[in-house]
């Protein structure tokens, strides 16, 4: 097997798909190995051997080899193809693991990428298809990627037995636009989606009541929305959740989102989501911490200039996210207090020489 | 009060992310910030490793934190509640309006 250039290795089973995801956009063959090679039932999961499925899928010339044993894989990266893709995950996670890091090699690809996903829309793990399509794809935007941006979820699956069925649309660019967003704004409206499938539609209507008693208060303008499937778009399984989304004045979105336990109480569930929104909301910045990755991503890949980003504090998975960053790309941010006369500031204002990554897939259509 | 926490210490982001190992969640809960690297004459490290390791089997490749009610308690209180009030444009700025607008570096 030809090995273009050195090969990234890592080790574990952690940040996967962040690496995946790298590895392809900069062409750089990843070794990773260990993969859970302590454990008792060692190796890759079903969700993660489908989500490599799935890259070959969208790809075209990737090469994966895994291991007998499966805790050791050399993804050899080719040209991300896109086109119309469909795919089935499986029911141990939420079609919001396999989306997230499509939704960072999509913008990049040969043809604009229809893809198709099968199985759970919502999940306590991951990012679900509300959130996707109302704070993600926003995000996205900033940097250019915008006509026919599109999530639609066809159908909604709630855990354990999904049933869901969404459809993203991305549009091809050639380069993503340099990203300069430092005025985090005031907030000035709420929005958010409440669902509730195979359970009493009322649900719905109390997460909305009791969303609205936590933040009624601070603004008026607040509009949650119920979101009604039914029959057969309602998936197979019983469930409910409440996504919550604050937009500030220069547009930066903070979200947050709560998923029905077992047990547990529509009010509970409204209870959770709305205060985890204001947590976010304190932690202030332009963008959400969810989608830390996804903004600095973009920022790397832009045009030859420097980008600038305010945000609150890197999560664990930022942090390793722009050491893999520097791995695949060479490009280490800059990072300083966003107000270096407070001491008390949080925020963080990140920086850096985008690479201007050029999307030559393109070129040759 | 992890937020006071968080606040008494300003950390040195990119020296902690580009030039040490310490794993990210040691530095998003500030532990191992006064050994930034690796320290070999710490006997326990070699067992941290080891436990380390053990816990992460179960840490899912996830984007979404759990969501833990008993932190979130914190918002029962009146007074956290309005401190928030500046964050929205119902609210009026908590310190001066000249300050607010970020100077430019």
């Amino acid at each position: 097997m030809p090995q273009a250039g050195p090969v990234v290795t890592y080790s574990g089973h952690q940040y996967l798909r962040q690496r995946l995801a790298l590895s392809i956009l900069s062409g750089k063959p990843a070794r990773i190995d260990k993969i859970r090679s302590e454990d008792k039932n060692p190796g890759l999961r079903d969700y993660e051997v489908s989500l490599l499925r799935l890259l070959e899928k969208v790809t075209n010339g990737t090469s994966i080899e895994i291991s007998v044993t499966g805790t050791t894989i050399l993804l050899i990266p080719g040209i991300i193809s896109g086109g119309p893709v469909t795919h089935d995950c499986p029911l141990s996670r939420s079609v919001g693991y396999f989306l997230e890091p499509l939704i960072m090699l999509a913008p990049f690809s040969k043809k604009p990428l229809q893809l198709t996903l099968r199985g759970i829309t919502t999940d306590d793990n991951d990012l679900s298809v509300d959130l996707i399509r109302t704070v993600t794809l926003p995000h996205l935007q900033l940097f250019g990627v915008s006509d026919g941006l599109e999530l639609r979820i066809r159908k909604r699956g709630a855990p354990p037995e999904g049933g869901g069925e969404i459809q993203f649309l991305c549009p091809v660019v050639k380069q993503v636009k340099t990203l300069n967003f430092v005025e985090p704004g005031k907030i000035k409206r709420i929005r958010g989606i409440a669902h509730a499938v195979r359970v009493s539609p009322q649900f719905s209507n109390r997460m909305i009541d009791s969303s609205r008693s936590v933040l009624n208060r601070y603004i008026p303008d607040i509009y949650l929305y119920s979101d009604v499937y039914k029959g057969d778009e309602s998936g197979k399984s019983p469930g409910y959740a409440l996504s919550l989304l604050a937009e500030s004045t220069t547009s930066a979105i903070h979200c947050s989102e709560a998923v029905s336990q077992p047990g547990g109480t529509p009010e509970d569930v409204a209870l959770l989501a709305s205060r985890a929104l204001l947590s976010e909301i304190r932690w202030g910045g332009c963008v959400d911490r969810r989608h830390q990755n996804l903004v600095l991503l973009m920022m790397v890949l832009g045009s030859e200039d420097v980008g600038r980003c305010r945000m609150a504090e890197p999560t664990a998975r930022t942090i390793q996210f722009l050491r893999d960053v520097k791995s695949f790309f060479g490009t280490s941010f800059k990072i300083v207090s966003a107000n270096p006369s407070d001491s008390s500031c949080t925020e963080l204002l990140y920086s850096c020489y985008g690479i201007g990554y050029v999307n030559v897939n393109r070129t040759l259509a | 009060y992890m937020e006071r926490n968080r606040r008494r210490r300003t950390k040195d982001w990119m020296s902690l992310i580009y030039s040490t190992s310490v794993t990210p969640h040691q530095i998003i809960s500030g532990n191992e910030v006064d050994a930034p690297d690796d320290d070999f004459t710490d006997l326990d490290d070699f067992f941290r490793l080891k436990k380390t390791a053990h816990s992460y089997d179960d840490d899912l490749d996830m984007t979404k934190e759990v969501l833990s009610p008993d932190n979130l308690q914190e918002w029962e209180d009146e007074e956290m509640l309005e401190s928030l009030r500046s964050m929205f444009i119902t609210g009026y700025p908590s310190v001066p309006a000249g300050e607010v607008v970020e100077p430019n570096d």
